[in-house]
């Protein structure tokens, strides 16, 4: 208790500063009055008796330090003191001030962008109640992980987990198109995000809703009522909050549902970078999608997440799901191997079994996302190497300028203060500098993470275009909490160097003012050189990896995807729910006819995927007349593509023929094969008229009408994998993505638009056109990542450079100011204008190449980590490492030769004189 | 001169105690001429380093202080015990008398003072 009243009293004792000094100096005058007086009535005279009272009294300066340090927090006080006496200096020297907290605003601000990113991907926790009880299932197999279940294992997962106080399902969001009736009219169609969930999936996730309620498990059954749950962004958006929305009637592609609540504000559901508008039952998923999307186990389309119950642990969890998996495993290899027989080889089936159930942390939720980790950790090795770059720079700077406040150090060494005191000073202005720059870092990183969200939204909507991505990457307590941290140990770890160096030195010759030119003063400053040189190999070592990755980039330009690009167009068609299979087959004939009809038009076609998409159907391939090996791989990709789809994309073929009308539904089933399959099945026999079945309809004979060159299907950096193509016609047209249809044009496709919407609308009013891309734009958003990385790369190696010649400027003016008297000798003893020049220039090359000497095998062993990322060339490239090189040594002339120009230009008299 | 022992910290809180306690309320000044002059001037005691021990008794809560007048009506800080600071002396005195009859103990058994 006692200690808490003194905690209080100092505590206390930190204010009124002023009035307690000067209480107390009252105190102690009156003191040492009564002491005189009493000592001049024992009969000294006054000298005397003054004397005897201040011996008596002991020493009053000590006496009243040891006052204030028991009067207030000593610790405080003497931060405050350092932090008002670093502001007073930093003033002084505004440039150099600015200088350093730019170059530590570079550095932090970078770090803070990269880290906002990895917390909203990996590290930020779901708003949703106690998220560290949560769960995400996954399978785990010699591929890796997959988090697609079906209904049926979710039911069962469901029904009988005990250590789960609840699992639920998500099917994902897709875009929907959205009508709110209202009591004039039907409505006008819009997009929304919407997420097909179970009934128990905002009660799993512990969200309460904000108006009405949410989703029970009693409208997720056969025969409810369709109901929906909106999200606070829509119920602000679109009903401008009405307080009555619950009850109101919207629809979701043409099928009705009543809103029965609005959830929280900052809710998404647990698929992190998505942000779903709409909530609805999965049991309402067969008005949309075959009945068999609930029933089959063929269908895993669901991500499931659960929620402990009370005192389980995730092992008891994962252990009773487990045997549950395993369950469902063997009777479906028991029934698939019954039903294939042999075609159903040990190996696949061996492959199967061994698939476990995993249950990983799911406080914050899951995305697909996570794969990306890799790029962004070594990101922030980047970024962490710029700033470290950031860091020396000032270090000079700093150096530079401690020497010029040696008297000011020696000094106050002099008079008694401790070299710790004095290196606390110091420290506690670093770090005020590195707050300064961390400051303007944060400010900088708020738009450097909007910029690289516009990056990653590309990112994801060039893979999944059904899906729109939102991040939440506004800096949250754990972001701001990294910059002051990183800012507070960079301002230490800059700081402390130069503190500990000019607080070292010899105090009489410091005094004596012999730093000057003239004399020994400093000796020659190999830490500055040191740290120039560790710059310059930084810098290089990011330069490599940067023209790494740039090369790499222009290789994937420049390779042949198989397809020209150029002048093609694609869309997709919302076709609305007006249409059966039929009629859709035969909407999408008469479009292509009259598109390619179209004035400059030349061809067009529709396909069910495209290429460079990463979806696909992939298959077992049975062909007639040929003996697999045991172990051979007979699977093969399949694409359906409409007639003239090679003419339209450009795909070149080998030999036979493409699809045409006469490929329809009644006609004998055809299909065109790639180089690839033909080489592994007919080696170099003509395919032509041979025949192949695919197991799940062995009765059903291909005839081979044509082979095509090599495509890339899902991404360019494939290696060629074995295609079919089969006609669109002999394909039923089930619901699900619409077709994608390309139109091949003569000129701009872009210029196309206006005609292709108008054309569409002349056949139905009601179609729109969707994701409208040239082909060109589909080929560069695939490559995405590559231009995204090699991008910031060459932004931080770019700033790096510049560190670095900054750096290398900085010593070597510094150098030339230290040697002016030296050179005004040299130049009186006859040398030349170009000899001084040279002289400076040799010491800046030498730094450079030390530099690089160092560089270039920490960047051979460096970019070794970085080569999952490259493409076609290895992280040792020579002509990269010249280049690099080369432009290193470039800009390092360039920052030695304007010091060495002025060093040139010395006039000796004037040097002289200094000396 | 005999060498006058320091008077210690802990010891020094005692004293003042004591001596408020027993004469009242008390300047800085008074406190210390009394200590000089109970002690019989056998202790050497730094007049100034009453201050800092004043201040902490005052945030302990023993002593409370005010503003006054002096004999010769200068300003001065007259330092009360309070009754919190009353119990803390008498527990201080048994301590310091605990501890003397150890001590004491301890030198007759292994020798005394010879």
């Amino acid at each position: 208790m006692t200690r808490l009243r003194i905690v209080a009293a100092r505590l206390r004792g930190l204010f009124a500063k002023g009035r307690r000094e000067r209480e107390l100096a009252d105190e102690i005058e009156s003191h040492l009055a009564l002491g005189v007086e009493e000592n001049l009535k024992r009969g000294m005279d006054l000298a005397e008796a003054r004397r005897e009272a201040l011996r008596a009294f002991g020493g009053v300066e000590q006496a009243k330090e040891a006052y204030r340090d028991a009067r207030g927090v000593p610790g405080i006080e003497t931060l405050l003191q350092d932090l008002r006496y670093a502001v007073r200096i930093l003033r002084r020297s505004p440039g150099f001030a600015a200088a350093a907290a730019l170059s530590i605003a570079i550095g932090i601000g970078a770090n803070t962008t990269i880290f906002s990113l990895i917390n909203a991907v990996l590290l930020r926790t779901l708003p949703v109640d106690r998220p560290e009880e949560l769960v995400v299932f996954a399978i785990g197999s010699s591929r890796g992980s997959d988090y697609s279940f079906s209904y049926p294992l979710y039911a069962q997962l469901h029904d009988g987990a005990t250590a789960l106080s609840g699992v639920c399902a998500s099917g994902g969001a897709s875009r929907m198109r959205m009508m709110v009736s209202t009591s004039t009219s039907a409505g006008t169609p819009e997009s929304v995000q919407a997420e097909k969930v179970s009934g128990n999936f905002f009660s799993t996730l512990g969200v309460e809703a904000e108006l009405g309620r949410t989703l029970t498990d009693a409208d997720d059954r056969d025969g409810a009522p369709p109901v929906a749950v909106i999200s606070h962004g829509l119920w602000q958006r679109r009903f401008g909050r009405d307080p009555q929305v619950v009850g109101r009637n919207i629809s979701l592609d043409d099928v009705p549902y009543t809103i029965v609540g609005v959830a929280p504000r900052r809710f998404f559901g647990f698929e992190v970078g998505t942000s779903p508008e709409v909530w609805w039952p999965l049991h309402q998923v067969p008005r949309v999608a075959p009945r068999a999307v609930l029933a089959e186990q063929g269908w895993t389309w669901l991500r499931l997440m659960g929620r402990l119950a009370p005192g389980a642990s995730v092992a008891q969890a994962s252990g009773e799901s487990s045997v549950i998996f395993e369950r469902m495993l063997a009777e479906t290899a028991a029934r698939v191997a019954s039903a294939q027989g042999s075609a159903w080889r040990a190996t696949e089936r061996r492959e199967f079994l061994d698939q476990t159930l995993v249950l990983e942390g799911g406080s914050t939720g899951w995305t697909p996302l996570r794969q990306a980790r890799k790029p962004l950790l070594v990101l922030m090795a980047i970024v962490g190497l710029v700033l470290l770059i950031a860091c020396t720079n000032v270090v000079s700077l700093l150096m530079a300028r401690a020497s010029a406040r040696q008297k000011e150090i020696a000094m106050r060494l002099a008079i008694g203060a401790s070299r710790a005191r004095i290196v606390r000073q110091l420290l506690t202005e670093s770090v005020l500098l590195a707050l300064l720059g961390g400051g303007l870092g944060l400010l900088g990183a708020l738009w450097g993470t909007r910029l690289l969200l516009t990056y990653l939204s590309d990112f994801i909507r060039a893979v999944f275009p059904q899906r729109a991505m939102a991040l939440d990457v506004t800096p949250d307590g754990l972001v701001l909490g990294f910059t002051i941290c990183v800012s507070v140990a960079t301002g230490i770890l800059f700081g402390l160097t130069p503190a500990l160096r000019a607080t070292r030195h010899d105090l009489t010759s410091a005094l004596k003012d012999l730093t000057g030119p003239r004399g020994r003063g400093m000796p020659r400053s190999v830490l500055h050189r040191v740290l120039v040189v560790s710059q310059v190999a930084l810098s290089l070592l990011l330069l490599v990896g940067t023209g790494l990755l740039v090369r790499s980039l222009q290789n994937l330009r420049g390779l042949d995807a198989g397809f020209e690009s150029d002048n093609v167009l694609v869309f997709s068609i919302d076709v609305g729910a007006g249409y059966d299979a039929t009629g859709r087959t035969r909407l999408y004939q008469k479009a292509i006819e009259r598109l390619a009809a179209l004035p400059g038009a030349r061809s067009a076609s529709v396909s069910k995927w495209g290429l460079l998409s990463p979806n696909s159907w992939g298959n077992q391939v049975l062909v007639d007349g040929y003996t697999p090996r045991s172990d051979e791989d007979l699977r093969c990709y399949g694409q359906i593509v409409g007639p003239r789809f090679f003419e339209t994309l450009g795909i070149p073929l080998r030999s036979g023929r493409e699809f045409g009308r006469q490929d329809g539904p009644t006609a004998p089933r055809v299909a065109v094969i790639n180089e690839t399959m033909a080489r592994q099945f007919f080696g170099h026999q003509d395919p032509v008229g041979r025949h192949f079945r695919l197991p799940a309809s062995p009765g059903v004979a291909f005839e081979i009408v044509g082979v095509a060159k090599d495509a890339k299907y899902r991404s360019l950096r494939e290696r060629p994998t074995r295609t079919f193509y089969v006609p669109s016609g002999q394909q039923p047209s089930s619901s699900g993505p619409p077709l994608l249809v390309a139109l091949r044009t003569v000129g701009s496709p872009a210029a196309f638009v206006p005609a292709v919407r108008r054309t569409l609308q002349g056949i139905d009013s009601q179609l729109q056109v969707l994701d409208v891309r040239t082909m060109a734009d589909v080929v560069d958003a695939s490559l995405v990542q590559e231009r995204f990385v090699s991008h910031l790369a060459g932004l931080f190696s770019v700033s790096a450079l510049l560190l670095a010649a900054l750096g290398l400027y900085g010593t070597m003016s510094y150098g030339v100011a230290r040697r002016t008297a030296e050179i005004g000798i040299r130049m009186a003893l006859g040398a030349r204008h170009g000899d001084v020049l040279w002289l400076v220039l040799r010491e800046a090359l030498a730094l450079a190449l030390l530099g690089a000497a160092i560089g270039l095998p920490a960047g051979l062993v460096g970019t070794r980590a970085i080569s999952s990322l490259l493409f076609g060339l290895s992280p040792s490239d020579p002509v990269t490492l010249t280049l690099a090189t080369a432009v290193m040594l470039a800009v390092a002339t360039f920052a030695g030769y304007l010091p060495a120009r002025r060093a040139a230009r010395v006039d000796p008299l004037i040097a002289l004189r200094y000396a | 001169m005999e060498e006058k022992p320091d008077v210690l910290q802990g010891t020094l809180a005692l004293l003042v105690l004591r001596t408020i306690s027993t004469l009242g309320p008390l300047h800085g000044y008074g406190i210390a001429r009394r200590i000089e002059h109970v002690s019989g001037n056998r202790l050497a005691l730094n007049q100034g380093t009453l201050y800092p021990a004043l201040l902490r008794l005052e945030q302990m809560g023993w002593l409370s202080s005010r503003w006054g007048l002096s004999e010769n009506n200068r300003k001065a800080k007259y330092y009360a015990i309070t009754r919190a600071g009353q119990k803390r002396l008498v527990v201080e005195e048994e301590n310091w008398e605990r501890v003397a009859a150890i001590v004491g103990r301890f030198l007759k058994l292994s020798g005394g003072t010879s």
